[in-house]
């Protein structure tokens, strides 16, 4: 198993999501799906986007020495919670000076492009990924 | 103080900005990323009308005092044509500082005249090269309160000699701390004027608790650790040391600068934390601007504790610089920043 939290950017896509069952997940998804060259970094909690994705950036191989993006999709996983879920994120994108993405599950065309995905997701009811999980 | 600083053309670095520095600054980064570079840049500027400090550097890189070979060791690339920049804003309307460093060119002739009949000489090698030879630096130096006339200052060989010219009498600002200066006990001297002896030996009790007095006597510091005689501080161990020093550095230079390259090296983790408690300590109340550099994670984690325990209430910024071939930049985290990343174990090196 990969280790959770690898101290430099490694990958060309980041995954950031709330906590360490968000990233168990994720990690068991992507390897059912065989998707591979995904980093996912956990920020420790909602309220911890904030602050932690200004740092993420930060991590030596997010951006290269001449403030080159080597990465080139960053996406954020949240759970809905309250109905502001997608804005607070967006906001967080907006102050990291990245360009953030129409609406929930899209991409934008930014560098690196920014994916923010509020789950359960807009046809499923609940507050949260395991919403999303009963439901499947 | 400095709010931004500004580095072109020196050494490695060509083009290398950080904005929003610090009081408390700690710079980082790969074996040759250009730190030890910024702090010589830092101590060139603050001392900018003194054309020695170039060649001061130097020793403490260990290289010759002086060597024609060294001068173009200054420019990026060994290239000359390209002169050394070096800017830096002051907070509180200071204005902008910057100073130009090029080399000083002279084609030499030998005193006869011909230099095939003094094979053996320098001056006849120095003749036999194409063009003007460089023998020196010019330095200009422009900022307040006269920002539109510059200070310029030279420092040449001149045969074996080494001449300097328009050297002003404007103090030096601060101070790079070396493992073992010169100048140890007309510091210590300075400061047993000013009745600070008391916070240097309380300092140096948190790495050598026997310790209860510091007295000069004629070049040498000695330390009273309760023995029937006082003994030499130098002795005291490597830790001791790099507190004596820092601490007369700091205390030294109230409303200045103090540069500290590798500052872990000699000590112990555990006394790097009472080190930086003590440096916040100063230069919040001594209004000193002190920049840094590591390699240590365990020295980062001390200096982030300390700015973040919020005790001093000093603002400390470390920049990753971050190289890649000719290409740099400083990552700037705040102290709340870099506690983020080291919460979640990311690297910040």
């Amino acid at each position: 198993m990969a280790s959770k939290r690898p101290s430099t950017i490694t990958n060309r896509k980041v995954l950031a999501v709330e906590g360490e069952d968000e990233w168990n997940f994720f990690d068991r998804l992507l390897r059912h799906l065989d998707i591979t060259g995904v980093q996912i970094e956990c920020v420790g909690g909602k309220k911890q986007f904030a602050t932690k994705l200004p740092a993420l950036l930060r991590t030596p191989g997010f951006f290269d020495a001449g403030g080159h993006p080597l990465v080139t999709h960053l996406g954020i996983v949240r759970d809905k919670d309250e109905d502001e879920a997608f804005r607070s994120i967006a906001n967080i994108v907006k102050g990291m000076n990245l360009m953030v993405p129409d609406r929930h599950g899209g991409f934008s065309r930014g560098s690196p492009c920014v994916g923010i995905f509020i789950m359960p997701g807009e046809h499923v009811t609940g507050t949260m990924l395991e919403d999303l999980c009963l439901e499947a | 103080m400095f709010k931004s600083i500004r580095v072109r053309n020196f050494r490695a670095i060509t083009d290398l900005k950080i904005d929003h520095v610090g009081r408390v600054n700690l710079f980082v980064g790969h074996n040759a990323s250009g730190k030890t570079t910024l702090l010589e840049s830092i101590f060139f500027l603050i001392g900018a009308t003194n054309p020695k400090l170039p060649v001061n550097a130097n020793t403490f890189r260990g290289l010759p005092w002086v060597s024609k070979a060294l001068w173009r060791t200054y420019f990026h690339n060994m290239n000359a044509d390209v002169p050394i920049e070096i800017f830096a804003d002051e907070f509180e309307g200071g204005g902008q500082q910057r100073l130009l460093i090029r080399p000083r060119e002279e084609r030499f002739t030998p005193p006869n005249g011909d230099a095939s009949s003094m094979p053996s000489t320098s001056w006849a090698r120095m003749a036999s090269e194409d063009g003007p030879q460089i023998n020196g630096l010019r330095l200009e130096y422009s900022g307040p309160p006269d920002p539109g006339t510059p200070a310029v200052s030279q420092i040449y060989m001149k045969g074996e000699e080494i001449m300097v010219e328009g050297m002003k009498e404007r103090p030096i600002r601060g101070t790079f701390v070396i493992p073992l200066p010169l100048d140890l006990a007309n510091r210590f001297s300075e400061i047993q004027r000013r009745k600070q002896v008391a916070e240097v030996v309380a300092l140096l009790k948190e790495i050598e608790p026997a310790i209860e007095d510091l007295r000069l006597a004629g070049t040498q510091i000695w330390a009273d650790i309760g023995a029937p005689e006082m003994m030499p501080v130098n002795l005291m161990g490597g830790g001791a040391t790099k507190f004596l020093n820092v601490a007369l550095s700091m205390l030294d230079f109230q409303n200045g600068f103090v540069l500290i390259d590798e500052i872990e090296n000699g000590l112990h983790h555990s006394a790097q934390r009472k080190l930086w408690d003590a440096i916040f300590n100063w230069a919040q109340k001594l209004n000193v601007q002190v920049f840094a550099s590591t390699h240590s994670m365990e020295c980062i984690t001390a200096f982030t504790d300390c700015a973040t325990s919020g005790l001093f209430g000093a603002d400390a910024m470390l920049f990753w610089i971050e190289r890649k071939g000719d290409d740099f930049r400083a990552v700037e985290y705040t102290r709340e920043l870099l506690a983020e990343s080291l919460e979640s174990e990311w690297e910040v090196r």
